[in-house]
């Protein structure tokens, strides 16, 4: 079997296939988000068996040229390559072919934890039930694009009640502060104890979305310095995270793979659908000078045609200065080998809803008609939703989300983050991105793979063909959500109800005994002087 | 046992208290964040009514500014 799909001796029939991956929200470590997703599309491959065979894969992670001394970790590569690669030899197929692995890394983007982010973070909390909505940019690039429309927020009583929910989730984030947040800050101080500081995880995970709709980093320190990367200096920190989507695109363009795909994951969906959707006019304000030349001298990018006028206005990202007037990227040739874009536990409606000008439709045509476009939701995954706002006007400037239902985890927030999770039996949406990297077709993602796929009755009318499916577990997964969360309303006002009283009345004693002693020891200290010259007195 | 059932309705009136609480205090800085700080978004000045705005946007370029685009070509696979 072996022989016949020699590496070495037959090299022409490997298949290249680029895979850019983009993290959410949190607090991910260079390459420990394309890392974890890696080694669940490996076991999935691995999975795949015909004849009693097994697939085969080689892993290759490309090293860097230097490394720090008595560092504890190795380093990289983080040059214009993938730094992982994978040599497929697939059993079912027969097909031998290489997978390359891009990470789009922003985790660093997000502000330092301090006091200052803390207080930051809660009035914006607080409030964010209230945030006016954000409308379409003024910027120059900004005209050929338009923004959603969401069918949940077009009447004030839908926006009223998404609103509400918001608001329900500030609720929840002040119970959960001042139930879970003192009772960990008081195992710390009191008992010397070390437990996990979900106060500092949940500000620095939520705070992401923050950072994206903020029109300047900051820094820490009362009042907050601004913290703006060099090279973004006066602009909005998303411009910083796009930066590093645009480049990862263009560096999976130029490395001319057969077909490559995206894959993103919750606040990270929205780093790419604006990667995806930036438009050509903006693209130079993302590249240094020797990276803009390497696209031009590759074709994807150069003089714009005839009769295009560049729009009025200032871009954001500025033009840089040595970018020609008309130059454009050519989003047609960066995206030709673009098969599919795979997002899982998307915020997008939400932002669709609320900040539909963070999240604008390009309407320059860039992609080919077949390139796909996969929404995997679960309802008890809070952050995840049905993409209803964008049905697409035009196939070529942004394909159809097609949603999908996907039972990742019973557990509440658990099931965030265990979308792509292998395990054995098949099913699994790793088994799913496993094949559709091999083959190039999506047939193991959807509604009527197995047992843990289904469809949502909202999303019908934005199914795609295969949509004659039972739903009833799309109905019964959102019941369970709303039990989870009335679940943790009662057991954090619970906890309160323990933690607080206690607190306070501890406070109070203290306050006492304190006020006590130090008017006391003043009473002392202004007397005794008195006394010391007192007739009579002894010195 | 009956200083837990004694303890009970004074667990649930104080967690009832600060339930209002959590309810209270994102309400009333809200309030005072989109009276006085919020009432446009800073970033827009614009006044428009949404469905003015709604029309403006609506329109479509949908013609690539490439001299060469290649979208036409469609995918043989799915």
């Amino acid at each position: 079997m072996a022989g016949e799909y020699l590496i070495d001796a037959n090299p022409e029939r490997r298949e290249r296939v680029g895979l850019v991956v983009v993290h959410g929200i949190g607090e991910q470590r260079r390459f420990e988000h394309v890392d974890a997703q890696v080694r669940e599309i490996i076991r999935a491959i691995r999975a795949r068996e015909a004849a009693g065979g097994l697939s085969e894969v080689t892993v290759e992670v490309y090293k860097g040229q230097s490394a720090s001394f008595q560092s504890e970790q190795d380093t990289w590569a983080t040059g214009d390559e993938a730094p992982i690669k994978a040599v497929v030899r697939d059993a079912p197929t027969g097909k031998l072919l290489e997978i390359h692995f891009h990470e789009v890394w922003w985790a660093d983007s997000n502000e330092p934890y301090s006091l200052s982010k803390q207080v930051r973070f809660w009035a914006w909390g607080l409030i964010i039930g209230f945030i006016p909505m954000k409308r379409h940019s003024t910027h120059a690039g900004a005209a050929s694009t338009r923004d959603p429309r969401a069918p949940g927020g077009r009447t004030k009583q839908q926006r009223l009640w998404v609103r509400a929910r918001l608001f329900g989730v500030s609720v929840v984030a002040v119970l959960g502060a001042a139930s879970i947040g003192l009772f960990t800050f008081l195992a710390k101080r009191l008992f010397n104890l070390d437990p996990p500081d979900f106060v500092k995880v949940f500000v620095n995970y939520v705070a992401g979305v923050k950072l994206y709709n903020q029109k300047q980093r900051r820094g820490s320190g009362f009042p907050a310095q601004n913290a703006d990367f060099l090279e973004d200096l006066g602009e909005p920190p998303r411009i910083t995270v796009r930066r590093r989507m645009i480049r990862a695109l263009a560096q999976a363009a130029c490395a001319d793979y057969d077909r490559w795909y995206v894959v993103a994951h919750s606040l990270g969906t929205v780093v790419a659908f604006n990667g995806l959707m930036e438009s050509a006019y903006t693209w130079p304000g993302y590249f240094d000078e020797q990276g803009w030349n390497k696209l031009v001298a590759n074709g994807f990018a150069g003089g714009a045609r005839e009769g295009w006028e560049p729009p009025e206005g200032i871009a954001s990202p500025r033009r840089p200065v040595w970018a020609e007037p008309r130059h454009i990227a050519y989003r047609s040739a960066v995206f030709y080998k673009l098969h599919g874009v795979l997002f899982m536990g998307s915020p997008l409606e939400k932002f669709a809803t609320l900040w539909p000008g963070r999240v604008p439709i390009a309407t320059e045509p860039a992609f080919r008609t077949g390139t796909t476009w996969l929404n995997i939701y679960d309802p008890i995954d809070p952050v995840s939703g049905v993409l209803r706002a964008f049905d697409t006007r035009c196939e070529h400037a942004c394909p159809q989300p097609e949603t999908i239902g996907y039972a990742s985890d019973w557990k509440f927030f658990i099931s965030h983050i265990r979308y792509l999770t292998w395990t054995p039996g098949g099913g699994t949406l790793a088994d799913g991105l496993a094949d559709w990297l091999i083959t190039g077709t999506r047939r193991k993602i959807g509604p009527e793979v197995g047992c843990r796929w289904f469809r949502s009755p909202i999303a019908s009318k934005f199914a795609g063909p295969r949509a004659k499916v039972n739903s009833s577990r799309h109905y019964i997964r959102t019941c369970a959500a709303w039990c989870w969360w009335l679940g943790a309303i009662i057991v954090l006002a619970l906890l309160s109800g323990i933690t607080l009283p206690r607190i306070a009345s501890a406070l109070k004693a203290t306050t006492l005994v304190l006020i006590k002693d130090v008017a006391a020891s003043t009473v002392v200290d202004r007397l005794t002087p008195a006394v010391r010259e007192m007739p009579g007195s002894s010195r | 046992m009956t200083a837990l059932v004694q303890y009970v309705p004074v667990l649930v009136l104080h967690s009832i208290e600060f339930l209002s609480a959590a309810v209270l205090i994102p309400l009333v800085a809200g309030i005072i964040a989109r009276t006085f700080f919020l009432s446009v978004d800073q970033d827009d000045e614009r006044r428009v009514e949404l469905s003015d705005w709604e029309a403006e946007v609506t329109h479509l370029s949908l013609i690539s500014p490439e001299p060469n685009p290649k979208h036409s070509y469609s995918w043989n696979i799915h």
